[in-house]
């Protein structure tokens, strides 16, 4: 054959078998995607098709281990089952920027365009007040098929316009070398801190959740049941005057709580107290305590506990801005439901040691032996604007 | 540029490329024929010169005109993104509001974090200036290997990051820091802790700010004439009277600049605070971000704003007091 045609042909051989191995890639990938659907419980169907294009941008405002868990995990497994869509992570740690892109959301949401951001998460509680101030688009069962699992009083919070992913809950993490007699209630807990000054250290409210539901839990015990509940979806002065006896009593405690009266930035700071021993108990979240005692960053004795009533959990919400493009808003609804189903919700239980979104009961049997030490209860925390309240009126009574 | 500025210049350039007497005797035709080709050429450097001031009034100007809008109680135009989600605003009309001013004034634990605040910076931009004068001089005086090492090391902070210099600085003074189990184990005591205290937050401003201070110093010990420190030496003053009576009188315009480069560095600072000092009283920077971030409360975080602008007003009068030069009187 002449060299130009041998040429032409061998190309042309090429082209159709690239061709047919890009099919066949796409095909399996499809199936592949359809068997994950089958095999979830009550066989959920998926409605987005493996050969969607596009790409969107994602804004998360987390710490460290959500950085890993997105970039790492969930973001490389979505992108095996459709190839051809591009997330744009863009990581903001520890919520830095999470006011100025509420901000931008607001102020696009306004003017009737897009926002430049399709998929929204946030470290602080900014997701959840934009979803009250109706910013987003409304999750629902057609667009979002797998969101049937997610509890519905998680859903209720951010008046379905926005859907968790994860979840975390305080608990009460202990040197059960040292303490031999857990507290199992609120009072007890504050009757061991008065009976052992020093040995008890929780974070400020302001820099970490960990110590925001401590003071949560101590105020509630002063509010009836009924307040408490409309504190978790709405502002309310009138019934945060009842705040004035917890207040009270948090002052009284800061003699004997670590230190004197030594309240750690965050989270992370109590945690590094646990490890050298500087603390014997302290309120924790689930998912870095057990990822930490995993790492062996906190000493094998220490033990992680729920109190009755069960401190407060928070999901992890995100969401859709209103006004952005539709091709894009399919396929931010593709990567929920993709998120939302049972075998990336056990990422996020094995990986990153949260919580998942969905209800325990439809996930496989490893994932619900992992949760029978700390169970399912939690409390609701109080809603986005009540929290900021707290805060405010902890940082001017207690310390 | 200003006109003076280049009709000086004009001046210059004419008498040092001719040294015709006559030029310099009848400036005015000449001068002004330069000036106007001059002018050409400065028009275009005069722009130049104009363009930080540019930036700076359109990236910094109109926030803090807008700041001023919101803390007033004006809500509308281009503060109705923040206001919209804010908490506890506080509306003025016609001019504006003093009612989140008031309402911040009146707080005693805002009157704390003021006081603690200038305290803080007045004390750090002291010890600074004392460390840095003492290791510089010292070196020009009485110059060792010990000596010059110690300024090396004393540069050093400048290349560690802020926080995770503070992060280290909380744990080396804290319950099981060095610090601590030292005093421990020597008997001494057992609560040798500064993290989550004032001290601590004092200790590790002075840490970042002093290879800056020490640089300063340095380069303003070099230009010391050595005629006066010998003249003295020879007179029989000892090195505390030379350091303090001779030196350091000729170094007042780099002792201002230090200080109040410090003070103005920790007045606004956060991260240090954040991470080694207490919960309260709390340095103003961190109870800016709290209540913008956490409480929701814009508008009071302008206030808080504008409290660290007026601060920083004090020590640029203390600046500008300091720095005036003085008549010598023969």
């Amino acid at each position: 054959m002449r060299p130009r045609s041998l040429l032409i042909t061998t190309g042309a051989v090429v082209s159709c078998f690239s061709i047919a191995l890009s099919l066949g890639v796409g095909a399996s990938a499809s199936t592949l995607a359809q068997r994950h659907a089958a095999t979830a419980k009550g066989v959920i169907k998926n409605p987005y098709p493996s050969s969607l294009r596009g790409s969107f941008a994602f804004y998360s405002g987390g710490d460290t281990n959500v950085a890993s868990l997105w970039q790492n995990v969930l973001i490389p497994a979505f992108h095996n089952s459709y190839p051809h869509i591009n997330i744009n992570y863009v990581l903001s740690v520890h919520g830095v920027n999470d006011v100025t892109t509420l901000a931008r959301v607001a102020i696009a949401v306004k003017d009737k365009i897009p926002s430049g951001f399709a998929l929204l998460e946030s470290a602080t509680n900014a997701v959840e007040v934009a979803a009250r101030g109706n910013l987003f688009i409304p999750v629902t069962l057609k667009n979002v098929p797998d969101s049937v699992n997610v509890p519905k009083s998680t859903m209720q919070v951010v008046k379905y316009d926005a859907v968790p992913y994860r979840g975390s809950k305080v608990v009460l993490a202990y040197n059960s070398a040292t303490v031999s007699n857990p507290p199992k209630t609120i009072g007890q807990l504050i009757s061991w801190i008065e009976a052992n000054p020093g040995k008890f250290a929780y974070c400020n409210p302001s820099g970490g959740g960990s110590g925001a539901y401590f003071v949560e839990a101590v105020l509630n015990q002063y509010l009836s049941a009924s307040a408490v509940n409309t504190l978790a979806f709405t502002q309310d002065t009138s019934l945060e005057a009842g705040w004035s006896t917890g207040m009270a009593l948090l002052h009284k405690l800061n003699t004997s709580v670590y230190g004197g009266g030594t309240y750690p930035t965050g989270n992370t700071q109590v945690l590094s107290l646990l490890e050298s021993g500087a603390a014997q108990m302290a309120t924790v979240w689930s998912d870095q305590s057990t990822a930490a005692l995993r790492a062996g960053q906190l000493p094998s004795t220490t033990k992680l506990v729920d109190l009755t009533p069960a401190f407060a959990g928070s999901p992890v919400y995100l969401g859709v801005p209103r006004y952005t493009p539709k091709n894009q808003v399919r396929l931010v609804d593709a990567f929920l439901n993709f998120i939302l189903s049972v075998p990336q919700q056990a990422k996020v239980v094995k990986v990153l040691a949260g919580f998942p979104a969905i209800n325990v009961s439809v996930m496989t049997k490893s994932v619900k032996t992992a949760f029978s030490s700390l169970g399912e209860s939690e409390s609701l925390p109080y809603a986005a604007a009540v929290n900021s309240d707290m805060e405010r009126v902890w940082q001017q009574d207690v310390p | 540029m200003s006109r003076q500025s280049v009709d000086a210049r004009a001046v210059a350039v004419e008498n040092s490329i001719t040294s015709n007497v006559s030029l310099a005797k009848e400036p005015t035709r000449h001068v002004r024929r330069r000036l106007r080709s001059e002018g050409k050429r400065g028009g275009l450097a005069s722009l130049l010169a104009f363009l930080p001031f540019i930036f700076l009034a359109v990236f910094g100007g109109i926030p803090i005109i807008l700041s001023l809008l919101l803390m007033l109680g004006h809500f509308g135009g281009p503060n109705s993104a923040v206001s919209q989600l804010g908490q506890g605003e506080i509306p003025g009309h016609g001019v504006g509001t003093l009612g989140a001013i008031t309402q911040m004034f009146e707080n005693h634990a805002y009157q704390q974090n003021i006081i603690a605040t200038v305290i803080v910076f007045m004390i750090s931009g002291v010890v600074v200036l004392a460390i840095a004068a003492t290791l510089t001089l010292w070196q020009r005086l009485r110059p060792s290997r010990a000596m010059s090492a110690l300024q090396f090391l004393a540069v050093v902070p400048l290349f560690i990051p802020v926080v995770i210099a503070s992060f280290t600085l909380w744990t080396f003074w804290g319950d099981r820091g060095f610090t601590n189990s030292s005093a421990a184990l020597l008997g001494v005591s057992h609560s040798l802790i500064f993290s989550g205290k004032l001290q601590g937050v004092v200790l590790a401003e002075v840490w970042v700010s002093l290879p800056f201070a020490v640089l300063l110093m340095r380069a303003g010990v070099s230009t010391l004439g050595d005629s006066s420190l010998d003249a003295a030496r020879d007179a029989g003053a000892g090195l505390l009277t030379v350091a303090l009576r001779i030196a350091l009188p000729q170094l007042r315009k780099e002792c201002i600049v230090v200080f109040c480069f410090t003070a103005v560095g920790v007045l606004g600072s956060f991260t240090v605070p954040y991470i080694v000092g207490p919960s309260s009283p709390l340095m103003l920077g961190v109870d800016a971000v709290n209540t913008f971030s956490d409480y929701n409360q814009p508008q009071q975080a302008s206030v808080i704003g504008f409290t660290i602008f007026a601060l920083a007003g004090l020590i640029g009068a203390i600046y500008a007091i300091g720095s005036r030069s003085r008549h010598v009187h023969h």
